[in-house]
């Protein structure tokens, strides 16, 4: 039985370790100008997807996940629900133009998209679209599936915010423990500063700034596209910024709650040396905090990739979304309004069972 | 009415610690003894750790907790040059029509594109309008966002937020799926969706108020979620507290305990979010505008001139950076400013 319990605790940290060094390692591949291969992306799935499995069966989580699970194909189809009517409701159709199209002409395409028959059918539609993988035919992009159109842009946004999240937590995670670390000193006070005056910068103050210096002043780094490292490195600083800023913010002061605490004082007390304390007391148990900042992280990358994006004429999913909205192209808007939700309720799914194993004492129900 | 304040202030400066019911229990068999025979000089004369707990002693020398929360952030300077730099902003939003030199739409064909000088403080854009009127016809629409947005989440969310705390049990559990399942939607897509819709709909409303109205009603949409959250969590709180079960031992509604008692008593981590709320707002309408989806020009916003000045950033960048810098420092005043309250509320998240 010892040696079961052993074998699990051993497995609990080779996984989450192997599932992280697998992400950050094709993270850096990635941002290295190559391209990945599907099969590397499905592994990365697969590892954590088993991390978590084992950990949920292990701790009793199950039905917990499970549950969370279903919660998130309900939520994913009153999202669908609700803005397939907001949308539907809008009067004005996609095909109205300035000038008006013969009747004729209108009254086909209307057909081919099948706009004529009753609401309610159009809406059953496309929940039996959404459930078997197909969101429909842009109005614009003609002949296209929507969920051609995603997939020929996600990988540019995936790897944008990945890096930007990847950058706010090392850099974010280290500026914090700095600061608090030389706690009301000079130091801790410019990183502070620093970090508010970074939430505070709006994306199209720092890009042009960069834009000017990096691109007309200096030529080293390319206006706009997306097309290799030479191309990420601005625009991932631009998104991940202010969540770096945040996080900082975030890691001080749950240092310096983590510092006032008994524990400490008793490590300290053992004469246990200042770089003991911080990395193996310390640090652990005040990054619980800043790990459950992971969720609006993601969320405020998402809307912060708008912005980038568009600076930075990014052929990703939030140039479409700004496009098809403009262009009244519905599906492609229900499309990407769908995909953006569904990643951020996965997040935050993720966020809470890594809340789980990072604190044993969090029970959920 | 002060009087409550100041006592839900040392439970709350408690809650996270010891419940109230702690105060009483602990000091029920000491405190009688020592209300005998302390005056606020012997209170002083102890080491703070050691009347801790002690409810009424600490009370004869405190003052509310509204008055040292403003003592508090008054000491604190930067919250303070934050607030009048907020005020100025403000006041200039107010008085644009007089302060600006130009107007914000009158477009001079001779002057296309010029470089700051004495007649024009910032030049002019690529359809010759003055650059300096319509940043400042710009702040009209930040602090509009800003204050109006704040106003509806206030109403909407801590009605909401309350309710849900209060009845508890299924019906919190409804309204609370319906929160998530809207804070599950990026809040940029649902932005768009809203104003899109709205702009939509209403055809006949004078076009002045139009292109404000979209931008106001989105955010007003999603702002309150947030803060019905807070006010939720602190609801359910609070209804564990003595004075909520005195209150209605002597007979008060529902409805005069959560407005007239627990209301109250919450309203500090209100205002700290609401302080949040309004930066991240306007920050959110200039967004909009930039990507095109918020107000349209001719109207003036920041973001409307930012996404006007990329068009010439390579040759003219001041367009660019003009808008950006009125916001950054906008931005850094609330964010200050809301640092500032809340370390002032909460003397102990510092």
């Amino acid at each position: 039985m010892s040696e079961n319990r052993q074998w699990i605790r051993q497995l609990n940290v080779i996984l989450p370790i192997g599932a992280l060094v697998a992400i950050l390692l094709t993270a850096v591949w990635s941002f290295a100008g190559y391209s990945i291969p599907n099969s590397v992306i499905v592994g990365d799935i697969v590892l954590v997807a088993v991390f978590f499995a084992f950990h949920a069966a292990t701790h009793g989580l199950t039905n917990y996940v499970l549950k969370r699970l279903l919660q998130t194909l309900f939520v994913v189809w009153a999202i669908a629900t609700l803005t397939f009517f907001l949308l539907r409701t809008i009067p004005g159709g996609p095909f109205d133009q300035d000038k008006a199209l013969p009747p004729e002409v209108k009254a086909a395409i209307e057909a081919k998209y099948d706009l004529n028959s009753p609401l309610y059918k159009q809406y059953i539609q496309y929940i039996e679209g959404v459930a078997t993988g197909h969101l429909g035919y842009s109005y614009k992009y003609v002949g296209r599936e929507v969920t051609d159109i995603v997939a020929s842009s996600a990988p540019a946004s995936l790897q944008l915010g990945l890096f930007a999240m990847i950058l706010a937590f090392i850099v974010g995670i280290p500026a914090g423990v700095y600061a608090a670390a030389n706690h009301n000193n000079w130091k801790d006070n410019i990183t502070m500063v620093a970090a508010t005056s970074f939430i505070s910068v709006p994306s199209f103050l720092v890009a042009p700034i960069l834009i000017t210096i990096f691109c007309f002043g200096l030529n080293w780094l390319p206006v706009a596209q997306w097309d290799g490292t030479s191309f990420y490195i601005m625009p991932v600083i631009v998104l991940g910024l202010q969540p770096a800023a945040v996080i900082a913010r975030l890691t001080r002061s749950s240092v310096l709650e983590v510092i006032r605490s008994d524990f400490v004082r008793t490590a300290k007390a053992k004469g246990l040396k200042q770089r003991t304390i911080l990395f193996k007391h310390v640090l652990k148990n005040s990054l619980i905090p800043v790990l459950s900042y992971a969720g609006p992280v993601t969320a405020g990358v998402l809307s912060g990739s708008f912005v980038v994006e568009d600076i930075f004429n990014i052929p990703g999913m939030a140039k479409h979304f700004i496009l098809s909205v403009t262009n009244r192209d519905y599906p492609l808007v229900l499309g990407v309004t769908l995909i953006y939700a569904t990643l951020l309720i996965l997040a935050n799914l993720v966020v809470d069972i890594l809340y789980t194993y990072f604190d044993p004492k969090i029970k959920l129900a | 009415m002060i009087d409550t304040t100041a006592q839900a202030g040392e439970g709350q400066n408690v809650n996270s610690a010891q419940p109230v019911g702690r105060v009483r229990t602990d000091g029920s068999t000491g405190s009688d003894l020592v209300n005998g025979v302390a005056t606020a000089a012997v209170a002083d004369a102890i080491p703070a750790p050691a009347i801790k707990g002690v409810d009424f002693l600490e009370r004869a020398h405190a003052s509310s907790l509204w008055k040292d929360s403003w003592n508090r952030l008054k000491r604190n300077r930067l919250a303070f040059v934050s607030a009048i730099f907020i005020g100025v902003v403000s006041l200039i939003a107010i008085f644009a029509q007089h302060l600006a030199p130009y107007s914000y739409e009158t477009e001079n064909v001779n002057l296309i594109l010029a470089p700051p000088s004495w007649a024009h403080w910032l030049g002019t854009d690529d359809l010759g309008r003055d650059v300096l009127s319509r940043l400042i016809y710009g702040s009209q629409v930040s602090m509009a966002v800003g204050i109006f947005t704040a106003i509806v989440s206030l109403a909407f969310g801590t009605v909401y937020g309350a309710v849900s705390g209060w009845l508890g049990g299924r019906m919190d559990a409804l309204m609370m799926r319906l929160v998530d399942i809207l804070d599950s939607i990026p809040t940029l897509v649902l932005l768009v969706l809203i104003k899109v819709m709205f702009d939509a709909m209403s055809t006949n409303i004078n076009p002045e108020l139009k292109a404000v109205a979209g931008v106001l009603l989105a955010l007003s949409v999603f702002g309150w979620l947030m803060l019905a959250r807070v006010v939720r969590g602190q609801v359910l709180q609070a209804k564990q507290m003595l004075y909520v079960e005195s209150a209605r031992s002597m007979g008060a509604s529902d409805r005069w305990i959560l407005f007239r008692h627990i209301l109250p008593n919450i309203m500090g981590p209100i205002i700290v979010v609401i302080t949040a709320l309004i930066p991240a707002n306007i920050m959110f309408e200039s967004f909009l505008s930039f990507i095109g989806l918020g107000l349209q020009p001719p109207y003036s916003s920041w973001g409307v001139l930012a996404n006007e000045g990329w068009k010439t950033i390579r040759t003219y960048p001041h367009l660019i950076i003009a808008p950006g810098l009125a916001l950054y420092f906008t931005m850094l005043a609330f964010n200050i400013f809301g640092d500032g309250l809340r370390d002032a509320w909460d003397p102990k998240a510092k």
